[in-house]
């Protein structure tokens, strides 16, 4: 049906959709982190731990994975209560770091050399399933209690307060589960890939998964979706440019920063393609 | 003793190239509250640069490090007008992605302009160590912390001594009132971004002398995300004293602990304070806590 080739990058775009949508969840809360890939790291390194060495099956595995990348979330959340926008970034970023730099230096998961032997598993049915689940997750979210205790932080963090909206609980929940969906992607990336090292974990794709989430728009996680798929896509369909690709990735970026700061889909977009579905829908 | 104070020596050489990629960073970041998450890319370039001065025009090391300080203020200048001035007062997010995108467009285009040319500076230097007091110091990490020194001096003057650098503290304390006192903003953010770039040729250069060829300068930018963490976003004296303590940290790591777990403890040891500093002053130790009225 589909070449091994089209399939490889469709798994490649939907992980990226997943770690998109891990940094769109603390970021709709207005807590913004530059350090996923550490997250994608713990999960991708502590569910191949699992099957490799333990022969865990693979979902428990990949739970294993989401719990680790929760846990730490939790764990960086603390520190980070007291810090707020750029401060914030820069710690995430310099967690992302550290996360690295201690895989870099752990004999037991192979350090520089990188994990190898990992066991095939991940499927595109898995990738889409987990994004199945996530996109449910987060349509359930956006009206929910929390949700809108994570819009409220975000606009106004003393207004929400104000309201009743328990700040400290409300940050931890964003930055666990931003963890839980990171730790998903790196351990559905590690049984992919099927060998990791840490610099597949590094700053640039900690930025990367920022980028794809901004440049989608934050105003909805559709926009963490279509701003992934087609920034990791798009490489791909420029193939032809060789030695120009970079160059235009950065220039698209560059540009897309000036025409359109707010990103693809924004609050305008979004409000005119679901009157469209509701006209079409009262049609009938 | 002997050993300690040849740590202690060698980390303050190689502080004194953090520091300068460290003030690279927070003279943008005061101005214009911009993380620089580029800062190693501008640094690969700029020394791509002085390489490309050397190697392809034939110039001598002064006359390139003229060649790529143009060069550099040029792209700074070129990325002020065609792109900040359009993003005034522009999202914190934006702004970062801003300066990513700017990385990733440097990046593809150092391969294809400079391909095939070779990214080496080589160092005008005697390599044989210097002998002082009993401690052997390594000469080119000497002149090398020597020049940092030097524009550390420099830069510091020009803050405190200069009108422009009077004028650029003042947009750093409160762009508002600096513009009501009639200062220009853009054309002081365009001077912060000239900074950056002959702050970036001369870091970039000096540490392809003590690294020997154009490698790792990418790795050299992420050193400053420790260092401003620790000393303080929005303070150069901070920065300054935490890009010596991050210098010393490695190097007296490097000596005593990574023979007993095996190596490379002492790239962990930075981010171990950093997690430190951040339970005890998450505002670095001489940052300026946000105050937030309500």
């Amino acid at each position: 049906m589909l070449s091994d080739h089209t399939v490889s990058i469709l798994i490649f775009a939907g992980i990226d959709v997943i770690m998109a949508l891990s940094f769109y969840l603390p970021a709709s809360a207005g807590q913004l982190s530059a350090g996923q890939g550490g997250f994608m790291a713990l999960g991708a390194y502590a569910s191949a731990y699992l099957t490799v060495r333990h022969g865990t099956p693979f979902p428990l595995a990949l739970a294993a994975g989401a719990l680790v990348g929760g846990l730490v979330g939790l764990a960086v959340g603390f520190p980070a209560l007291r810090l707020r926008g750029l401060y914030l970034v820069l710690v995430t970023f310099g967690f992302g770091e550290m996360v690295r730099v201690l895989f870099l230096n752990a004999p037991a998961f192979g350090g520089p050399v990188g994990f190898a032997g990992i066991p095939p598993a991940t499927t595109i049915w898995h990738v889409l399933g987990v994004l199945a689940i996530l996109v449910y997750f987060f349509t359930r979210v956006s009206g929910s209690r929390m949700g809108r205790a994570f819009a409220a932080l975000r606009d106004d963090e003393a207004a929400a307060e104000a309201m009743g909206v328990n700040s400290t609980y409300v940050k931890l929940v964003a930055f666990a589960t931003g963890g839980v969906i990171a730790g998903l992607g790196g351990g559905l990336y590690a049984h992919y890939t099927l060998f990791i090292d840490p610099e597949a974990f590094g700053v640039g794709r900690s930025l990367f998964v920022m980028l794809y989430a901004v440049f989608g728009g934050l105003a909805s996680f559709w926009g963490a979706v279509a701003g992934a798929t087609i920034l990791s896509v798009l490489p791909e369909l420029l193939r032809w440019v060789k030695d120009w690709r970079e160059i235009l990735y950065g220039l698209l970026v560059l540009i897309m920063m000036l025409v359109r700061p707010q990103g693809l889909l924004d609050a305008a977009l979004l409000a005119r393609l679901s009157a469209r579905d509701e006209r079409a829908a009262a049609r009938g | 003793m002997e050993f300690l104070a040849f740590l202690v020596v060698d980390g303050v050489l190689a502080g004194a190239i953090y520091a300068l990629v460290a003030l690279a960073f927070v003279v943008v970041y005061k101005a214009s509250r911009m993380i620089n998450f580029a800062v190693g890319d501008w640094m690969m370039l700029g020394s791509r640069m002085v390489a490309s001065g050397i190697h392809g025009v034939g110039l001598g090391l002064g006359g390139a490090l003229a060649f790529g300080c143009v060069g550099m203020v040029a792209v700074a200048m070129a990325f002020d007008r065609v792109v900040l001035r359009r993003l005034f007062s522009r999202s914190l997010l934006t702004l970062i992605m801003v300066t990513i995108g700017l990385g990733i467009f440097m990046r593809g285009s150092a391969a294809l302009v400079f391909a095939g040319l070779p990214g080496g500076i080589a160092r005008p230097l005697p390599l044989d160590p210097l002998v002082i007091v009993g401690v052997p110091v390594a000469v080119e990490k000497l002149v090398a912390a020597a020049i940092a020194g030097a524009c550390i001096g420099a830069l510091s003057w020009f803050f405190h001594g200069s009108r422009t650098g009077l004028a650029l503290r003042a947009i750093a304390s409160d762009q508002q009132v600096a513009m009501a006192v009639g200062i220009d903003l853009h054309r002081h953010f365009a001077i912060a971004w000239g900074l950056v770039g002959v702050l970036s040729v001369l870091s970039g250069t000096l540490w392809s002398f003590v690294a020997g060829g154009g490698f790792g300068i990418e790795l050299l930018g992420l050193k400053v995300f420790p260092i401003v963490i620790v000393g303080g976003l929005d303070s150069f004296p901070g920065s300054i004293i935490g890009a010596f303590i991050v210098g010393i940290l490695e190097s007296l790591t490097a000596g005593y602990v990574d023979p007993l777990v095996g190596g490379g403890f002492s790239h962990v040891a930075s981010y171990l304070v950093l997690m430190a500093a951040l339970f005890v002053r998450p505002y670095g130790l001489f940052g300026r806590p946000d105050i937030v009225r309500v």
